[in-house]
């Protein structure tokens, strides 16, 4: 359960990570969000995404605009904010340096 | 050939088959229920719809124009069920979202081990124990004061019986992701093959927690405290509403019952009259105000109060959906009907705002005699109502109400000690009305007699009002002044009348009371000395 817990917390921090830098790239669009991540084999289930997306959101670090589709109704494009690059920058840094940590005493042992 | 529905999804237009809108929908209820704790849960609904809609219009084309169950199947398994959300998410799947899915333990009475209802059982099944420990529990808190028993009862209705296979695996539980994919078996038996993926990846799931779970029985345990603490909830919840319905309506019936005076008086003693409502205020005001109007201002004022109790115990009780405006409804003719009230109180206050008062002396004819006989006039109606044990007393006014419903009122005697050596006798006549004139009236109006003949004084028993005339504060007041060691005989039948001297004398005999200098004392002419009741007593004692 413990393990299974810790897993889960890595798991939504990089979930998050993964989401700012798609977006930071360029205005992305949910789908587009999901094949990318989908093809990194980071979610299996499309649900998981929208409470992340809502959740950055809500914090300030994503915002969205509508976008008109040729092909049905308008469309939400998800754009990071200031905040979001800062944020992004921060866990991008804590990221590597955890990647590193690991990696360091991974290949010792 | 199916039946199809047309749905508006994410601003889409879809034609749909009946069966794949129902899991469709019960699909979006159940990520609605899984989501409505986060902040933007709508936010997230909304853009779940549009990702959906998408993925339906790719599936759509010129040959292909209806969503059908595979299609929806296809989609929930791309999108994923809450409890696969939760776990990629990271958010840990515990007790807040165990109530809003579906897949989760329920609470159900086992039929299958039942010794009454199979609530014991069926708590039992629920926490994975043993039915025998939690029939000990019941037994002890049923010596410990019953409380048990009342518990039991309403677990009783509140808990439905476990009826179905399915009823009976959700009762067991099991562990948290076999239940599941029991879940997907059972509700997605038509759909298996777009599922199999997804199940497979749960089972894997769960042989990797298989390990990690030795302590989840706390766990488990845990969950089933919290769940049956949310029975105990409603069901004091439902107890509450039960004694509030039941108390609103005895009170609504007593209400109905005294406002029309089917039973229930104003005052109610061994001797004192049943004096109803209805009677009591015709008697008061039914002159001016209709008795009718204001048993329907009595029924609003009390009874809509009393009504929304037993309609909010009812809710408690059954949670039916509240009825529209009928608080604000019910509040405003309230509101009404207190001002109606208020009015009528104010109407009643004038009918008795003026006091008017008739004092007489009754010339005695021997004044100076030892002794003053008081007696009645034998030809008074009044008479045959002496002895009649059914009295209205409020205050210190007295009166009887007659077999006719007519209020008769006792004459208020009182014996003072004169200050000369005669016999004197006053009598005030007392009456009120709306203006002085009216009060004077009403005065008039009282039929009462009084006159002195030989050595005694005779007076009617009671004083009457004129027919069909109402109460307007009409009373009678004697006062009889007796000179120092002079005595005063009453007729035994006064004793009927209850004087407030009635307590000295004894339960039988004469009426014969001395003017001492300490008051008036009841003598005892046996005795033939002037001994006090007291030492009299004393006497006999010895």
């Amino acid at each position: 359960m413990n393990t299974d817990n810790q897993n889960a917390q890595m798991r939504k921090g990089v979930l998050e990570l993964c989401i700012l830098s798609i977006v930071k790239e360029q205005d992305a669009y949910a789908s587009d969000i999901i094949a990318k991540l989908k093809e990194a084999r980071l979610i299996v289930v499309e649900g998981t995404l929208y409470p992340l997306l809502t959740r950055l959101k809500n914090e300030g670090l994503t915002t969205y605009r509508w976008e008109e589709s040729k092909s049905g109704p308008p469309r939400k494009y998800h754009q990071i904010t200031d905040m979001g690059i800062q944020t992004l920058a921060d866990l991008k840094a804590d990221w590597k340096d955890l990647v590193g940590s690991v990696e360091k005493i991974i290949q010792c042992v | 050939m199916k039946k199809t529905l047309t749905i508006n999804l994410g601003g889409i237009v879809f034609h749909i088959d009946e069966d794949a809108y129902l899991l469709l929908s019960q699909y979006l209820n159940r990520l609605n229920k899984h989501f409505s704790r986060l902040e933007g849960s709508q936010d997230i609904l909304n853009d779940i719809e549009s990702r959906i809609a998408e993925l339906f219009s790719e599936k759509c084309s010129g040959t292909k124009q209806v969503i059908t169950l595979v299609d929806v199947n296809e989609v929930i398994a791309v999108m994923g069920q809450p409890v696969e959300i939760d776990r990629e998410e990271g958010r840990e799947t515990n007790a807040d979202s165990s109530g809003n899915d579906k897949g989760d333990k329920r609470f159900f009475r086992n039929p299958d081990e039942k010794m009454i209802a199979g609530v014991c059982s069926g708590i039992a099944a629920w926490l994975h124990l043993d039915p025998v420990w939690i029939r000990l529990i019941f037994l002890v808190s049923l010596a410990a004061g019953g409380f048990g028993l009342l518990v039991y009862l309403v677990l009783w209705i509140v808990i439905p019986e476990a009826k179905t296979t399915s009823d009976k695996l959700e009762m067991r539980g099991a562990k948290i992701n076999i239940s599941n994919i029991e879940k997907s078996v059972r509700e997605e038996i038509t759909e298996l093959q777009g599922k199999l993926g997804s199940m497979a990846v749960e089972s894997m799931a769960t042989i990797k927690r298989a390990g990690a779970s030795s302590g989840s029985f706390f766990e488990v345990a845990g969950k089933g405290i919290v769940e049956v603490l949310t029975y105990v909830g409603r069901g004091l919840v439902i107890l509450t509403g039960l004694v509030l319905a039941l108390l609103g309506l005895g009170l609504i019936i007593a209400l109905v019952a005294f406002a029309f005076g089917w039973t229930g008086g104003l005052y109610a003693d061994n001797d004192v009259t049943m004096l109803t409502f209805p009677y009591f205020t015709r008697l008061l005001i039914g002159c001016n105000i209709p008795v009718g109007y204001l048993q329907i201002i009595l029924m609003v004022v009390v009874g809509i109060p009393l009504f929304m109790m037993f309609y909010n115990g009812l809710r408690m009780i059954f949670r039916f959906d509240r009825i529209r405006h009928l608080g604000l409804t019910m509040f405003n003719i309230w509101v009404v009907g207190l001002f109606f009230l208020a009015w009528s109180g104010f109407k009643v206050f004038r009918l008795f705002q003026f006091k008017e008062e008739k004092k007489i002396e009754i010339a005695l004819e021997k004044p100076a005699s030892d002794t003053l006989q008081v007696k009645f006039f034998e030809d008074d109606p009044g008479i045959a109502y002496l002895g009649y044990e059914k009295y209205v007393i409020a205050d210190n006014w007295r009166g009887i109400i007659t077999d006719n419903k007519e209020l008769y009122m006792i004459p208020h005697i009182m014996l003072e000690e004169s200050s000369d050596s005669l016999f004197s006798v006053s009598q005030v006549t007392l009456a009120r009305g709306k203006n002085r004139l009216e009060a004077l009236q009403h005065l008039a109006g009282i039929r009462f007699q009084s006159a002195a003949s030989g050595s005694a004084l005779r007076i009617s028993p009671f004083a009457r009002l004129p027919k069909e005339e109402c109460w307007r504060g009409e009373g009678v007041n004697i006062l009889i002044r007796i000179p120092q060691g002079k005595f005063i005989r009453f007729d035994k039948r006064f004793r009927d009348l209850k004087p407030n001297w009635y307590y000295m004398a004894d339960s039988e005999g004469e009426l014969l009371f001395k003017m001492t200098g300490s008051g008036i004392e009841e003598f005892d002419p046996a005795s033939d000395s002037l001994a006090s009741k007291e030492i009299h007593a004393a006497d006999s004692a010895r």
